[in-house]
C-alpha cells in the first residue's frame, strides 16, 4: 500500500509539474527555480502585478542582459521572498532586483493561495513546509505521507495523468512573464460593491523580512529598484490607506538608497483600455508599460550585467 | 469528532475491535463499552456538556421509573411534567433564550420602548435537540403506558447517547432501539459489509456532494450583492444539494456505523427529491423527526380525527414547531410556515396520501407527468431553502429580489464543471437505487466480484479526488 502510494505520488507529481497550463502556469516558474534554470542578472519580483506587467524578455533584450520574472499570483511578499531565496542559490547571481510593489505587498493572507501550485514539490520538502506552515492549507503529514496532499485535488491528479498521456501543453510564460489578452471585466465593480473600500493591514512579520531582504541585498551589492506599475486611477481610491502605504515604500527607498519608479499617475493609469481590472494591465498595457519602464531603467547609472 | 475526520477513522476501528473481539461474549460489557465510547465521542466536542447529557439521561431514567411506580395519577403527572419541563427548559435556555429575549426587546421597540436585556453568552451544546427528543419520547411513551421503564441505567444511557446518533440523529424511539440494546448481538458479516457500504455512500454524499456544493452556495449567500440573479438560482440549488448530501450523508454514516455494531437505526431519508408532492416529500425527508412530530404532537393534538380544519390547524402547528426546532430564528419559522402552506391544499383536498410508494416503482423511467410533479415539488423545496439558508428575513427577501431581477437571464458565474458532472452522476445513481434503503445498497451485488470491487474503489477514488473543503455538518447546529 505504501509502495503503491509512493509510486502514484511520483507518477502524478513528475507529470503534473510538466504542465504549463495548470495553476496559471506557476509550475513553469517553480520548475525553473528548482532546476537551476532562472540564472539571470536581473530578477523581477512581485505578485501577479509583476507577473502580468513586466516583460522579462523585453527587459533582457533591451538592456543586453538576462532577466527573469518571478512574479507569483495572489501571494504577498512572504512567498515572493521564498522565490528570491531559491533564485539566489542558482549559479548566476543577480545584479539587479526589480521589486514590483503594490499596496498589498506587506499584507499576509491567512489562506495559502492556489495551494495546487505546491503539490508536486512538497513530499519531503521541509523548506517549503516551513514557508507555508503559517498559512491555512497544508499540515505536516501532507509533506510526509505520499498522496495525502492530493486528497480533494482531483483536477491536479487528472492534469498529472493528462500530462503523462502527452496532452496539449503550450507554454504560457516566457521568462516568467505572461501577458493577458483580456479586456476590462467586472472584478473592480464587484469588489467595490462588496466592500466599498479596503484598508490594508500591514503584517509585522512580512515587514521585518522585507527590511531584512533590503539589507541583505545591500550587503551583497545587489541593486534593488522599486517599481509601482500603473494602477487604474479609479481603483486607487478603493484602498483607504494607500497614501500611508506609499509612504512606507518611500521611506525605505530613501533609507536604502533605492530608485523608486511610481507609475500611479502615469498617463497609462488613466487609460481603461490598458487594464482588465483596476490592478492588472492587459497585454497591450503591459507591453507599453515595459517599454516605458525600460527607458527609465536605462537612465539609471547602473550596470545590468 | 466529525464522522469525516482522521480521529473518527482511528476511533471507530478501535471501538469496533474491542466490541467484537474483547467484549463479544458479554452483552453487559458490550453495552458498557458503547457507553464509554459514546461519552468519549461526545466529550471530544466539549467535555463540559457531557455533564448536561448525563444529567438529562439520569433525569429521564429516574422520572420514567417514578412515573411507572407512582401510586396515583397525580404523582404520575407530577413526574411526567417535571421531566418535560426540565427537558424543554434546557432546550429553552440553551437554544431559545436569546431569541425570545431579543424578539421581546424588538417587539417593545416597535412601541417606542427601548429596553436592553442581557443575553446568554453560551454555545449550543451539540446534539441537545436530538437527545432531548430521545428522552422526551421515552418519558411520553411510559406516561402513555406504551412501554415499561428501563431498569438498567447502562442500557438506557446507551439508548440516549449511542455515538452514531448522538449529535444529529436519527431521533430514535425506545420501542425500536432499546430492545436491540438489550438483546445479545452476534457479529453478522453481511450486516457489517452492508454498513460499510452505507458509510461509503454517506461519505460520498458528504465529502463530494455536500462539501463541494457548500463552497459555491456559501460564496453566493455571502456575496449576494455583487452576483447575478442566475447565480442566485444556482446558489440555492447547490445549497439544496448541500443540505441533502450533508444530512442524508451523515445519516447514512450513522446507520452504517450502527450496523457495524449489529444495531439498526431508524431510516432518516428515502430519496425526498424524487417526491411528487410536498406531503410525500415530508414522508421522505428527516423521517425520524417528521414521525416524532406526528406521534408526539400531531396525534395528541387530535391528528386527523376532528375533520379537515383540525387537520389543517394541527399541520400548521407541527410545521411551525418543526421550523422552530431547527433554530431560534424567524427564518426557520417562516420556512416551516411556507412548507405548511405547500402541504395544506393537499390536506384540504385529501390528496396528501396519494403518493405513498416511490415514484416509478419497478420501472427505469418516470412518466412525463411524474417528472412534472417531481420538478414542481423540487422547485418549491428549493424556494423554501432560500429562507432556511438566509441569516435573516431581510437577507431572504433580498435574495429572492435578486432572483427576480433581469440578471436572471445572464450566465451564472463561477460554476465548476466537475461539480456539475458529479451532481449529475449522483442524481443518476440515486434514481437507479431509489427502491432501496440507500442508493448503492444493492448496486453491483449481482455483478462479478472484481467489477463490484472496482465500483467501490471508484467511489473511493472519486471521494479522494473530489472531496470539497471540509465543512461542519449542518445539522450539528440544531
Amino acid at each position: 500500500m505504501v509502495l503503491l502510494a509512493y509510486g502514484a505520488d511520483i507518477f502524478i507529481s513528475t507529470n503534473l509539474k510538466k504542465s504549463n497550463k495548470f495553476v496559471k502556469g506557476e509550475y513553469t516558474t517553480w520548475n525553473d527555480l528548482y532546476n537551476n534554470n532562472v540564472n539571470s542578472k536581473v530578477l523581477i519580483m512581485g505578485s501577479s502585478r509583476a507577473w502580468v506587467h513586466i516583460d522579462a524578455k523585453m527587459i533582457g533584450d533591451s538592456l543586453h542582459t538576462s532577466a527573469y520574472n518571478l512574479g507569483i499570483d495572489g501571494h504577498n511578499f512572504w512567498m515572493q521572498e521564498y522565490r528570491r531565496i531559491l533564485a539566489m542559490r542558482q549559479s548566476v547571481k543577480p545584479k539587479v532586483i526589480i521589486q514590483s510593489i503594490d499596496v498589498f505587498t506587506l499584507e499576509k493572507r491567512a489562506d495559502l493561495f492556489y495551494p495546487e501550485q505546491f503539490l508536486p514539490y512538497m513530499l519531503g520538502n521541509h523548506e517549503l513546509e516551513k514557508v507555508t506552515e503559517s498559512f491555512i492549507g497544508f499540515t505536516h503529514p501532507d509533506f510526509e505521507v505520499p498522496m495525502l496532499r492530493y486528497y480533494g485535488k482531483g483536477k491536479a491528479i487528472i492534469e498529472g495523468v493528462r500530462m503523462a498521456l502527452q496532452g496539449e501543453n503550450p507554454p504560457t510564460r516566457i521568462r516568467g512573464f505572461e501577458g493577458h489578452e483580456e479586456s476590462w471585466n467586472n472584478d473592480f465593480e464587484n469588489a467595490k460593491a462588496q466592500m466599498g473600500s479596503y484598508t490594508v493591514k500591514l503584517d509585522p512579520a512580512t515587514v521585518k523580512i522585507f527590511e531584512n531582504y533590503l539589507r541583505e541585498c545591500q550587503r551583497q551589492n545587489i541593486k534593488v529598484i522599486f517599481v509601482y506599475s500603473p494602477e487604474y486611477i479609479e481603483g486607487q481610491n478603493f484602498i483607504a490607506n494607500r497614501t500611508a502605504m506609499m509612504g512606507v515604500y518611500k521611506r525605505w527607498a530613501q533609507k536604502y538608497n533605492i530608485p523608486f519608479f511610481d507609475y500611479s499617475n502615469d498617463p497609462i493609469s488613466f487609460e481603461k483600455k490598458y487594464f482588465y481590472n483596476a490592478l492588472h494591465m492587459n497585454k497591450p498595457g503591459a507591453e507599453y508599460f515595459t517599454y516605458k519602464f525600460i527607458q527609465d531603467l536605462k537612465k539609471l547609472p547602473i550596470s545590468y550585467n | 469528532m466529525l464522522f469525516n475526520s482522521i480521529s473518527f477513522a482511528i476511533f471507530l476501528p478501535i471501538v469496533f475491535a474491542l466490541y467484537w473481539f474483547l467484549a463479544n461474549r458479554n452483552l453487559k460489557f458490550q453495552n458498557l463499552l458503547l457507553l464509554i465510547s459514546s461519552y468519549y465521542f461526545y466529550a471530544c466536542w466539549d467535555y463540559r456538556f457531557l455533564f448536561l447529557l448525563i444529567f438529562s439521561t439520569m433525569l429521564d431514567f429516574s422520572t420514567g421509573i417514578k412515573m411507572y411506580e407512582a401510586k396515583n395519577e397525580r404523582m404520575k403527572k407530577f413526574w411526567f411534567w417535571l421531566s418535560i419541563c426540565i427537558n424543554l427548559g434546557f432546550l429553552g435556555v440553551f437554544k431559545y433564550y436569546n431569541f425570545f429575549v431579543e424578539s421581546f426587546a424588538d417587539g417593545l421597540s416597535h412601541f417606542g420602548i427601548e429596553k436592553h436585556f442581557d443575553t446568554l453568552q453560551v454555545i449550543l451544546p451539540v446534539g441537545i435537540s436530538f437527545y432531548t427528543f430521545h428522552g422526551l419520547s421515552y418519558v411520553i411513551d411510559i406516561y402513555k403506558g406504551k412501554i415499561k421503564p428501563e431498569r438498567n441505567i447502562v442500557d438506557y444511557s446507551v439508548f440516549v447517547s449511542f455515538f452514531p446518533l448522538l449529535v444529529a440523529g436519527p431521533i430514535e424511539r425506545a420501542t425500536h432501539l432499546l430492545p436491540q440494546i438489550q438483546r445479545k448481538r452476534e457479529f453478522d458479516s453481511a450486516k457489517a459489509i452492508d454498513g460499510l457500504r452505507q458509510i461509503l455512500w454517506g461519505l460520498f454524499k458528504k465529502l463530494v456532494i455536500a462539501d463541494n456544493c457548500a463552497e459555491y452556495a456559501n460564496m453566493v449567500f455571502n456575496n449576494s450583492d455583487s452576483l447575478s440573479g442566475s447565480t442566485h438560482i444556482v446558489g440555492v440549488l447547490f445549497f439544496t444539494f448541500q443540505i441533502y448530501g450533508d444530512f442524508s450523508g451523515y445519516s447514512d454514516i450513522a446507520l452504517g456505523t450502527a450496523r457495524l455494531f449489529g444495531i439498526d437505526l431508524l431510516r432518516n431519508f428515502a430519496f425526498p427529491f424524487f417526491s411528487r408532492d410536498t406531503a410525500e416529500y415530508w414522508r421522505r425527508w428527516h423521517i425520524s423527526l417528521s414521525s416524532w412530530f406526528k406521534d408526539y404532537l400531531y396525534i395528541p393534538l387530535g391528528g386527523s380525527s376532528g375533520g379537515t380544519w383540525m387537520k389543517v390547524r394541527n399541520t400548521l402547528i407541527i410545521f411551525l414547531v418543526s421550523g422552530f426546532w431547527h433554530g431560534a430564528n424567524w427564518t426557520y419559522i417562516l420556512w416551516g410556515l411556507l412548507n405548511a402552506i405547500y402541504i395544506i391544499p393537499s390536506i384540504v383536498l385529501n390528496t396528501n396520501r396519494h403518493n405513498m410508494e416511490i415514484v416509478a416503482k419497478g420501472r427505469i423511467f418516470a412518466t412525463p407527468k411524474e417528472i412534472y410533479h417531481i420538478l414542481s415539488t423540487f422547485s418549491l423545496t428549493v424556494f423554501a431553502f432560500i429562507i432556511f439558508r438566509s441569516n435573516t428575513m431581510t437577507d431572504a427577501f433580498h435574495y429572492i429580489g435578486k432572483i427576480i431581477s433581469p440578471s436572471v437571464f445572464t450566465k451564472p458565474e463561477g460554476i465548476r464543471n466537475e461539480v456539475v458532472w458529479l451532481l449529475i452522476a449522483f442524481i443518476i445513481i440515486e434514481w437507479l437505487g431509489r427502491e432501496n434503503q440507500y442508493a448503492i445498497e444493492k448496486m453491483g451485488l449481482k455483478w462479478p466480484r472484481p467489477l463490484r470491487l472496482a465500483f467501490y474503489y471508484a467511489i473511493m477514488l472519486v471521494i479522494f479526488m473530489y472531496a470539497g473543503s471540509s465543512q461542519q455538518f449542518i445539522y450539528f447546529q440544531f
